[in-house]
């Protein structure tokens, strides 16, 4: 019976002979979850755009909220009367000790629109370096505020506001809309001293690589040609097996107001990091907090040899980097970009407190799981 | 029914994880592959899983594909190892040997074979009978191969497929005087 082969046959035929079946959107839906992630025929250019719409949209939502959520009148480039560099320059000659008082450092709106020039209090060699001074110009009764940022620490963002220097430096105008008048270069950052930060950042959720922890680092900032500022960082990283030591360089250009550039090299014994990011200040609360938003992207260059700890950097508008280490699967240059907000924060005259988050972006070598950071740091100045 | 290979552009597309041609891909094929695992399958259900994870292994699988082999072969393999693999998590097939289903055939009164009933009689077999059935009458393999991939001994697998067809063969006789007429 089992022998007929006419029979098999025929059965044969007629199990094959299936109807054409499609399927339905939600087993291919159910498919694509489980499919690995998709791979950009040019990443690149995705990431360029990615990384623009992601700035374009900050800058949206920067100008949006400015208004409503900034405490003064600003003073911008589209009024009749925009702070001049001369105006700025004769606010602010340095003043005897005995006449400097400090001022408060939280802004202090004034209550006049009217108010003539000399009811602008020149910012004294010591005032809290968050001190906001009122100012209008000589030509229009338009009220400008100056935001003073002189510090800096390891964990901290560099504001692209910072720019007056405790030497009866005129202070910088702080506006949202560009254009503003580019730093001179004579710019008197060139004298600058250099100063010592103490800091610790701290990951309460789980990193890249599934790290957390906190990460101390010592960090000497200085300037350069008066408009860049230069930052020696050496920090440590936990592992899950050992702490690591890091040295970061980093170069910041002043650029006050309009977007700024960061170049960012971190070297290990493991690899080298080479990075670049454009930040913006987005809001300047009252006197103590700022917002930057950041895009940036990086690379890590490895040697094949050494794949235990594969370094990447993800940083915050000027400041060093922080170092995640990768694992060996994940590859050898190992590239991302990333938008994120920073919130930094003055404790006190010399605690800094920033809060940062990220999102990278097309990564794909990281599981999804690990794409977004925060990050929170502590640092302490020492002049 | 005759299925083409896939472009080597397509292939390529999938490979680079191109969610478009992935889709051409599963839609071109998935006929195809669902009719493979229904006769693997106990149920509709239970094939529709093994053909997603399948496809799940073709994908995962297509950057070591040698693109100078033919494709419908090889992805014909991954199914069916997906297929064993299924069945093999529920139960070793050396233990569903003694798994016989009612028979489940539902003559329609036409003299020849249908799909539909064909298709009832085999998901009604023992699925180690089953799939020794499938891969030896309407794969191909041998029973050497067959051996290798369960995991059992070639005489298992000739006992396994006497005893699928005896089982085929009584249903349909005793549901149909006559079934030697060629299917159409």
């Amino acid at each position: 019976m089992n022998s007929d082969p006419q029979f098999w046959t025929n059965f044969r035929e007629a199990a094959q002979a299936a109807p054409k079946r499609v399927p339905t959107t939600a087993q291919w839906e159910a498919l694509k979850q489980n499919l690995p992630r998709a791979q950009h025929r040019f990443p690149w250019l995705v990431w360029m755009l990615v990384n623009l719409l992601g700035l374009a949209c900050l800058n949206t939502v920067s100008n949006f909220i400015q208004a409503p959520l900034h405490p003064f009148p600003l003073a911008t480039a589209t009024t009749s009367s925009p702070v001049s560099q001369e105006t700025a320059e004769a606010l602010s000659p340095p003043l005897p000790p005995s006449t400097l008082h400090p001022v408060s450092p939280f802004p202090q709106p004034t209550s006049s629109t009217t108010s003539p020039i000399p009811t602008v209090e020149p910012r004294p060699q010591h005032a809290n370096p968050y001190a906001l001074a009122t100012a209008a110009t000589a030509s229009s009764p338009v009220k400008s505020t100056f935001l003073v940022l002189a510090h800096d620490s390891t964990t901290a963002r560099k504001s692209q506001l910072i720019s007056p220097l405790p030497s009866g430096i005129p202070p910088i105008p702080v506006s949202f809309a560009p254009p503003s008048p580019p730093p001179t270069t004579n710019s008197p950052q060139k004298t600058r001293s250099p100063y010592l930060s103490l800091g610790i950042h701290f990951n309460p959720f789980t990193n890249f690589d599934g790290r957390q922890g906190p990460q101390p680092s010592l960090s000497l900032t200085t300037t350069l040609a008066g408009k860049f500022r230069a930052h020696f960082r050496l920090s440590q990283v936990q592992t899950s097996r050992q702490w690591t030591d890091f040295s970061t360089v980093s170069i910041n250009e002043f650029r006050d107001q309009a977007p700024g550039l960061l170049l960012d090299a971190t070297q290990s014994d493991k690899a080298l990091v080479l990075s670049a990011a454009i930040s913006r200040p987005l809001l300047s609360g009252p006197g103590r907090w700022q917002i930057t938003s950041l895009a940036g992207a990086a690379i890590a260059l490895q040697s094949r040899s050494s794949i235990e700890l594969l370094s990447f950097t993800a940083y915050g508008s000027p400041q060093p980097a922080t170092l995640t280490p990768l694992d060996k699967q994940q590859s050898f240059q190992y590239w991302s970009s990333f938008i994120g907000l920073d919130v930094h924060y003055r404790l006190t005259k010399r605690f800094d407190l920033v809060l940062g988050s990220r999102y990278l972006l097309s990564s794909p070598q990281l599981p999804a799981s690990r794409q977004a950071v925060f990050q929170t740091g502590l640092s302490y100045r020492i002049r | 029914m005759s299925i083409n290979n896939p472009s080597s552009d397509q292939l390529a597309a999938c490979i680079r994880q191109d969610r478009r041609a992935q889709r051409q891909l599963y839609e071109q094929y998935y006929s195809w592959a669902l009719n493979l695992c229904l006769r693997y399958a106990t149920n509709h259900s239970e094939a529709e899983e093994m053909v997603n994870d399948g496809f799940l292994r073709v994908f995962k699988g297509l950057p070591s594909f040698r693109q100078q082999s033919p494709f419908i072969p090889w992805m014909k393999r991954v199914i069916i190892n997906t297929a064993i693999n299924y069945l093999r998590k529920k139960r070793p097939f050396t233990e569903q040997l003694n798994q016989l289903s009612e028979p489940s055939v539902a003559p329609n009164g036409m003299a020849k074979l249908q799909y539909e009933d064909v298709l009832r009689a085999i998901q009604g077999l023992p699925p180690a009978y089953r799939t020794v059935f499938n891969l030896y009458e309407i794969e191909g393999y041998r029973h050497r191969e067959i051996a290798q991939l369960l995991s059992i001994s070639e005489s298992s697998s000739r006992s396994n497929l006497l005893r699928a067809k005896t089982i085929l063969k009584r249903r349909f006789q005793s549901s149909q005087p006559s079934l030697n007429y060629r299917a159409s």
